[in-house]
C-alpha cells in the first residue's frame, strides 16, 4: 500500500529567519492592527456586556441549572428510585423518601437536595433517571446567593424551575 | 540660587515623582487594556468614581487599595532574615524609581544667565548613574528569592542574577556606543546631539545614527525589565511567579510596582538616547526660541485640531452598543470631559496668542517651550510604553538556555563589533 | 557640620557592613553587610565630590562583586548548614584587631599629613580621570590590565576540563 506522506519544511534555518526581527515585525503588524481597529471603534469589539447583554445563543443541549419535572396533573414526577442520587460522581443529592398518597406510584421524595456548589455539572443524573423527573434543559447559567446555604436547593426550588426549551412536564410518566 | 531655581528644581522633582509612580495605575490598566483589544476583548472599563471611569482607569486604584488592605503573611517556614525578606521588594522598588530620576524632561532652561536642569535629580552623568541604579535593582530580587527558602523563588532569583550578568554587558557596551558618537555621558546633552540632522534631512536620532546599537540596546533592556519575552526570573508555566512566589500583599505589590517603573524608565531612557528625547525632529529648542511666535502659531492651530480628533473619538467610542440597556452614565462623562477639554484648549489658545504678539518676555517663553517638550517627552514615554506592551502580547517567551544563548553568542559578539566599528568612524571624523 | 555628620553616618553604615560581613554564619547577611559597606563607600566619594568615583564604586562593587557572590552563593547554596565550623572565630577577629590597631593609627597619621587638597578640588568627573588616566598614569594602567587579563587566562584554565579526565571518564 502506498502511504500518503506530506513533507513539511522545517523553517528557521534561513538568515532571515534567524534574525528574528522580520517576524517579530510581522507578529507587532498583526496585533497591532487588531489594536487599532478595536480602539478607533470599541463597539465592533465582538464581546458580551454580560449583565446588561444577556447571551441568546444557549442550545437545548445546554446542561443548566437543574429541574424535577411534573406529571400532567402537576404532581411531582420523581419517585425517589435513589438512581441519580448513585450516579452522582460528586454525591451532591441527597434524597429522602416517603410513602405517596396521590395514587401515581408508591414513592416519592419527602426532600430532595442538590448541593449545587458540590455539583459538576456532568449530567449523569439526567441520564440515570428512569422517569424523566430530574432535567438540566431550564437555561439558567449563573446561580448567586449570600451563603453557602443559599446554593443548597430543595424540593420546591427545583420543581419552581421550568424548562426553557418547550417540554414541561416528564415525558415518561403522566 | 534664585527663586526661579528653587521653583524649577522642585517642579522638576514633583514631574519625575509623578511621572513615576503616577504612571504605575495607568501602566497596569494600559497593560490589560491594550492586551484585551489585541486580544478583542473589552478589558476592565467598569470602575468608577460618581460615574466618571476615564476608560476605566480606575480599577488600578482600587487594585491598589485591595493590596493595600490584604493581610499581610509571613511565611511561617522563614526563620532568619524576615527582615531582609521584607526589605527585598523596597530594595527593588526604590532602585526602580531612583534610575528614573536622572531621565530629563526638557531642555535647560536659561533664566538670568543661570543654566537650570529640568531633571529631577540634575546630575549630569545621566548613563552613568543609571547603569550603577539599575544594577542594584536585581539584588532585591535575589535577596527576596533567597530568603523564601522555596525552590521555585531560588531558582527565580538565581535566574535573575545571571539574566543580568549576561545582560548588562550588551547593554553597557551598546550605551558606550552611543557615548563615543555622542561624546558625553550627560543624557541632555544627548538630546541636544539629536536635535541635528545628517544626511542633510534625516533627523540625527540614534536609531538612525546607530541601528544595530539601538536595536541591542532595546533587547537587553526588555532583558533587564524582566519583561516578554525574556521573562525567564518569573516564568509562570515553568517556576510558578519565580522569585516572588512567598511574597503576598504590599510585598508582593513593592515587587509588581518597582517591575512597572524600570519598564517606565527603560521607555525614558530608549526615548532619551535613540529617539531624540523630549525633542521633535529636525526642531531644536533654540530654533523654537527664536521663532517663538510661529511655534506659537503652529501650537495654536494644532492643539485645537488634536482636541477636536480626541472629542470625535471620545464621542464615537465613550458609548455602548443599542443592544445593551444601559450606558452607566458614559453619556454624562463624555459632556464633562467634553466641556473641560474645549476650555482648557480655549486657555491655552488665550495664553498663546498672549505671548506670541502681546507679551515679549523670554522667560515665559522659555517656560512655554520646556511644557511643551514636557507634553512631548510624556506623550513619548507612553507610546514607549505600549511598545512595551505590544511586544508582550505578540511575541512568546524564550526558553532559558535561549536567551543565555542569544545573549552571549550574539548580542555581545555584536555590540562589541559595533564599538569596534563606532570607535573607528568617530576617531576617523575627528 | 553637616558634611561631618552625614560622613560619620556613612562611616557608621560602612563599619556595621563589614562587620555583619565577617561575623555573619549566614553568607546572604554577609553578601548584604558588604553592600551595605560598598555604598557607604560610595557615598564617601560622593561627600568628596567625586561622582565618576562613586557612581563607578556602585556600578563595579554592587552591580558586579555583590551580585556575581550572591549568585555564587546561590548555585553552591552557601548555607550556614553547609560552611566549615569555626569555633573560635569571634575571638579571632578581636585578636587580629587588636593586632592591626598600631598600623591603623599609622594609617591615619599618614593621611592625616597629606596635603588637604583632596578636600578643595573641584568636581572630579569622568573626563578628569579618562585624561589623567591616559596621560600620567598610562603605564600603571596598562599593568594593571595585564594582571587583569593573566587573572582570566588562569580562571579560564582551572574552569576547563582537562582532557585527560574527560576520557577517563568516558
Amino acid at each position: 500500500m502506498k502511504q500518503k506522506i506530506t513533507v513539511i519544511p522545517r523553517y528557521g534555518s534561513s538568515f532571515k529567519d534567524k534574525l528574528y526581527l522580520p517576524a517579530i515585525y510581522d507578529g507587532v503588524k498583526v496585533t497591532f492592527k487588531h489594536l487599532f481597529d478595536n480602539v478607533s471603534d470599541i463597539n465592533a469589539v465582538d464581546t458580551l456586556e454580560y449583565p446588561e447583554e444577556q447571551p441568546t445563543d444557549i442550545t437545548d443541549r445546554y446542561r443548566g441549572l437543574h429541574r424535577l419535572t411534573q406529571r400532567s396533573d402537576d404532581s411531582i414526577a420523581c419517585v425517589a428510585c435513589f438512581m441519580c442520587a448513585t450516579a452522582c460522581p460528586s454525591n451532591c443529592i441527597f434524597i429522602e423518601a416517603t410513602e405517596r398518597e396521590d395514587g401515581h406510584d408508591e414513592k416519592m421524595p419527602k426532600s430532595f437536595f442538590i448541593d449545587t456548589l458540590e455539583c459538576v455539572f456532568c449530567g449523569y443524573c439526567v441520564e440515570a433517571c428512569p422517569c424523566d423527573a430530574i432535567r438540566m434543559d431550564t437555561g439558567i447559567f449563573s446561580l448567586t446567593g449570600n451563603s453557602r446555604e443559599d446554593f443548597v436547593l430543595n424540593k420546591e426550588q427545583l420543581l419552581a424551575n421550568k424548562g426553557a426549551f418547550g417540554e414541561e412536564n416528564s415525558c415518561a410518566r403522566d | 540660587m534664585s527663586l526661579a531655581a528653587i521653583l524649577i528644581a522642585i517642579l522638576s522633582f514633583v514631574l519625575g515623582a509623578l511621572l513615576a509612580l503616577l504612571t504605575i495605575p495607568v501602566l497596569v490598566w494600559l497593560e490589560r487594556r491594550v492586551a484585551s483589544l489585541i486580544q478583542d476583548r473589552l478589558g476592565p472599563n467598569r470602575t468608577n468614581v460618581f460615574g466618571f471611569r476615564f476608560g476605566g482607569v480606575v480599577q488600578s486604584f482600587a487594585d491598589v487599595v485591595k493590596l493595600l488592605l490584604k493581610e499581610e503573611y509571613y511565611p511561617s517556614h522563614i526563620k532568619t532574615g524576615k527582615w531582609l525578606f521584607m526589605l527585598a521588594p523596597v530594595i527593588t522598588f526604590a532602585v526602580a524609581l531612583l534610575a528614573f530620576m536622572a531621565i530629563p524632561f526638557a531642555d535647560t532652561l536659561h533664566i538670568d544667565g543661570e543654566a537650570l536642569r529640568v531633571q529631577a535629580l540634575p546630575i549630569d552623568y545621566g548613563v552613568l548613574w543609571y547603569l550603577a541604579i539599575g544594577a542594584i535593582g536585581v539584588l532585591g530580587v535575589i535577596f527576596g528569592g533567597w530568603l523564601s527558602h522555596n525552590k521555585y523563588a531560588l531558582l527565580g532569583s538565581a535566574r535573575a542574577g545571571s539574566m543580568v550578568i549576561s545582560y548588562e554587558l550588551p547593554l553597557g557596551l551598546s550605551i558606550l556606543a552611543f557615548i563615543i558618537t555622542y561624546n558625553t555621558v550627560d543624557f541632555n546633552a544627548m538630546v541636544q546631539w539629536q536635535s541635528g540632522t545628517f544626511f542633510a534631512f534625516l533627523p540625527a536620532w540614534g536609531i538612525l545614527v546607530q541601528p544595530i546599537a539601538s536595536i541591542i540596546l532595546i533587547v537587553s533592556l526588555f532583558a533587564e525589565t524582566n519583561r516578554n519575552p525574556f521573562t525567564v526570573a518569573e516564568g509562570e508555566s515553568e517556576i510558578v511567579a519565580g522569585f516572588m512566589t512567598e511574597h503576598t500583599a504590599m510585598k508582593f505589590a513593592m515587587y509588581f510596582m518597582g517591575e512597572y517603573i524600570a519598564m517606565n524608565t527603560a521607555s525614558a531612557v530608549i526615548i532619551t538616547v535613540i529617539f531624540g528625547g523630549y525633542q521633535i525632529p529636525w526642531v531644536s529648542t533654540e530654533m523654537m526660541l527664536q521663532n517663538f511666535s510661529v511655534f506659537a502659531m503652529v501650537l495654536m492651530i494644532s492643539v485645537p485640531v488634536i482636541v477636536g480628533l480626541l472629542i470625535k473619538w471620545m464621542r464615537k467610542n465613550n458609548t455602548v452598543r443599542p443592544t445593551v440597556s444601559t450606558d452607566s452614565g458614559r453619556n454624562f462623562e463624555t459632556k464633562v470631559l467634553t466641556i473641560a477639554l474645549l476650555s482648557m484648549t480655549a486657555l491655552i489658545e488665550v495664553i498663546l496668542l498672549y505671548l506670541a504678539f502681546f507679551a515679549d518676555s523670554s522667560l515665559a517663553n522659555s517656560i512655554t517651550v520646556m511644557l511643551f517638550q514636557i507634553v512631548v517627552f510624556v506623550v513619548k514615554l507612553m507610546m514607549f510604553n505600549i511598545f512595551f506592551i505590544l511586544i508582550r502580547w505578540t511575541v512568546p517567551r524564550f526558553r532559558y538556555d535561549q536567551v543565555q544563548h542569544l545573549g552571549w553568542y550574539y548580542l555581545l559578539p555584536l555590540s562589541l563589533l559595533n564599538l569596534f566599528i563606532t570607535a573607528l568612524v568617530v576617531v576617523g571624523i575627528t | 557640620m553637616l558634611e561631618i555628620s552625614i560622613f560619620s553616618i556613612l562611616a557608621l553604615f560602612m563599619i556595621g557592613g563589614s562587620i555583619a560581613m565577617i561575623s555573619n554564619r549566614q553568607t546572604v547577611f554577609s553578601a548584604f553587610g558588604f553592600l551595605v559597606a560598598m555604598i557607604g563607600l560610595a557615598g564617601i566619594f560622593a561627600l568628596l565630590n567625586s561622582q565618576f568615583l562613586a557612581v563607578a564604586q556602585i556600578m563595579v562593587s554592587v552591580g558586579a562583586v555583590v551580585v556575581l557572590s550572591m549568585l555564587t552563593i546561590l548555585t553552591v547554596n552557601a548555607n550556614g548548614k553547609n560552611m566549615p565550623h569555626e569555633p573560635n572565630k569571634n575571638k579571632w577577629i578581636i585578636f587580629t584587631s587588636i593586632l592591626v590597631a598600631p598600623f591603623t593609627i599609622l594609617l591615619y597619621k599618614a593621611l592625616a599629613t597629606l596635603p588637604d587638597h583632596f578636600s578643595t578640588m573641584e568636581t572630579i568627573n569622568s573626563k578628569v580621570i579618562g585624561k589623567e588616566l591616559f596621560s600620567e598614569w598610562v603605564l600603571p594602567f596598562e599593568i594593571l590590565s595585564i594582571l587583569l587579563l593573566s587573572a582570566m587566562v588562569s580562571a579560564i584554565v582551572i574552569a576547563r576540563k582537562s582532557k585527560n579526565k574527560e576520557r577517563g571518564r568516558s
